[in-house]
């Protein structure tokens, strides 16, 4: 039985990694989206599942990420350089709202996190340099398809592969914050959302890159969700 | 001077109309403890019923109010029936599952508009929508004025039936004691349903009232819901009085911001939302509670 699931998930690995060998593009496309719903999904568990704090404000760094990547490549900049550049500045963005935001517990916390998500928003598509709210569109072939796809297949599987660990650290942290709020008000678990914006915020560069490239549409704001 | 009385008028309309949108988050967060995401959604369902109504019958949007707040106390109680009750706890605090479960609704309304309405934007244009009179030598469109009026009156029919009726008296003892009230003969869950009416309305009515001042699309509201939820933070969560007074705040704020500093008028929302992160880590109590909190810390 255990063999059987293993082998499986070889099938499944060797699937994916070949696919844009043999898949047509519509079909790379959703195993695409499978790849950023995995990773946008591991990182909100990070937070809303192990450590309990319900954020609605991912867009918030998602659009950090997205941002970054493409002003960076209008510079001509490698997009696996923008990449990390974009993870790390979403994670200080991230650090510096957690600070304060991590003194809420619950519903307070959420809605604190719609607002951080909406200031954002509105921001983006009120100052200049991000192109108000018609938003950004990446340079023409700056970013090929099958190197995105791949970026993002790694991401997921590595994001995957690292979560035992991760849940059992996160949880012994939330547990303890838990403890902290009890007696008043808890402490910082904010290393939780810094990883956990990382992952978020990745995805949001590849995100990015992806549509400029195949379809030429104009950037979307991330305005549909929080 | 002249400047001055012109921000003063703008925030007293403006925030007529905020209490109207913060008044119905903070009864039901004040029986139900329940942060009521959907707020924004039934907001863009007011709008879009008194659209209707002044499409197909040629309905004033502001005589539709009188439709539209009974309709939406019925879709409120039915909500409470359906959603509500079953996340309704007696706690200090709202249960995520209320947040989430009403975020959900929030999200199954903006689509159902989408299905009824499609994405345009849609507008609603009277013969007044363009006038405006002059006020102590400072000009104000004839819809917001309109809004205030009718905002002022819906405030005033709440505080009245806050006060001097029995089910203010019930509304008002559960969201005091909700244990206590049960004690006593109160049918909290009943109280709670209407309630969850009487603030699903004010949001139609808040929603109606916008109708006629701006342009709306399904996605329309979410900026409403989040000054909204400024506003009763400010206020103190579930005090209708500090509601008023978050309003006020928040509409001195804005036209206050917009009259003499540079900050570009699109960054508007961006400052109350500002407002709102601040106002939670700093006192999440409320401008009251932190004013008891000083008292306590001079004593």
């Amino acid at each position: 039985m255990k063999t059987a699931g293993t082998l499986a998930w070889i099938a499944a690995g060797i699937f994916v990694l070949a696919a844009p060998r043999f898949c047509d593009r519509g079909m790379l496309n959703d195993l695409w989206n499978l790849a950023f719903a995995v990773i946008l999904a591991s990182a909100w568990n990070l937070l809303g599942g192990f450590a309990g704090q319900v954020s609605l404000g991912y867009s918030a760094f998602l659009g950090i990420g997205a941002y970054t990547t493409v002003l960076l490549s209008l510079k001509e900049v490698n997009p696996f350089i923008t990449l990390p550049l974009g993870a790390l500045l979403a994670a200080i963005f991230s650090i510096i709202i957690g600070l304060p935001a991590f003194r809420l517990r619950g519903p307070y916390f959420t809605i604190a996190t719609i607002g951080v998500a909406e200031a954002v928003r509105v921001c983006a598509t009120s100052f200049a340099f991000t192109g108000g709210s018609s938003g950004l569109r990446m340079p023409a072939g700056s970013f090929d398809f099958t190197q995105n796809y791949y970026s993002m297949i790694l991401l997921a599987i590595d994001d995957r592969h690292r979560d035992p660990c991760k849940e059992e650290c996160v949880r012994k942290r939330a547990r303890r914050d838990q403890a902290g709020h009890r007696c008043g008000r808890g402490g910082g678990d904010q290393l939780d959302e810094v990883q956990a914006d990382r992952a978020c915020d990745l995805r949001g560069a590849g995100r990015r890159r992806r549509r400029s490239l195949c379809d030429q549409l104009p950037v979307h704001r991330t305005r549909s969700g929080f | 001077m002249q400047q001055f009385l012109s921000v003063a008028l703008n925030t007293l309309l403006a925030a007529g109309l905020y209490a109207t949108m913060a008044y119905g988050l903070a009864v039901i967060y004040g029986v139900m403890r329940v942060i009521n995401l959907a707020h924004a959604g039934l907001m863009m369902l007011g709008a879009y019923v008194t659209f209707a109504l002044f499409t197909r019958f040629a309905l004033d949007p502001f005589l539709s109010l009188v439709i539209v707040a009974p309709l939406f106390f019925a879709i409120g109680v039915a909500l409470y029936w359906i959603i509500g009750r079953h996340v309704t706890r007696a706690g200090a605090t709202p249960s995520m599952e209320s947040l989430l479960v009403l975020f959900g609704v929030w999200l199954v309304l903006q689509n159902l508009a989408y299905l009824i309405w499609s994405g345009d934007t849609q507008s609603i244009l009277t013969s007044y929508t363009m006038k405006s009179v002059k006020v102590a030598g400072v000009r104000l469109g004839v819809p917001s004025v309109l809004v205030f009026f009718a905002s002022a009156s819906s405030l005033i029919f709440l505080n009245i039936l806050l006060d001097k009726t029995y089910l203010g008296k019930a509304i008002r003892a559960v969201t005091q004691n909700r244990d206590a009230a049960l004690l006593s003969g109160v049918n909290a869950n009943r109280i709670a349903a209407t309630a969850f009416g009487i603030g699903t309305a004010f949001a139609g009515i808040a929603g109606g009232m916008l109708s006629t001042l701006m342009a709306f699309t399904p996605d329309f509201g979410r900026s409403f819901l989040l000054k909204a939820f400024c506003i009763i933070v400010l206020g103190g969560m579930e005090s209708v009085t500090g509601a008023a007074i978050g309003a006020l705040i928040l509409a001195a704020l804005e036209n206050g911001l917009a009259a003499y500093t540079p900050v570009p008028t699109s960054l508007q929302d961006a400052v109350s939302f500002a407002l709102l992160f601040v106002a939670l880590v700093a006192f999440p109590r409320g401008i009251a509670g932190l004013l008891s909190e000083r008292r306590t810390a001079v004593r």
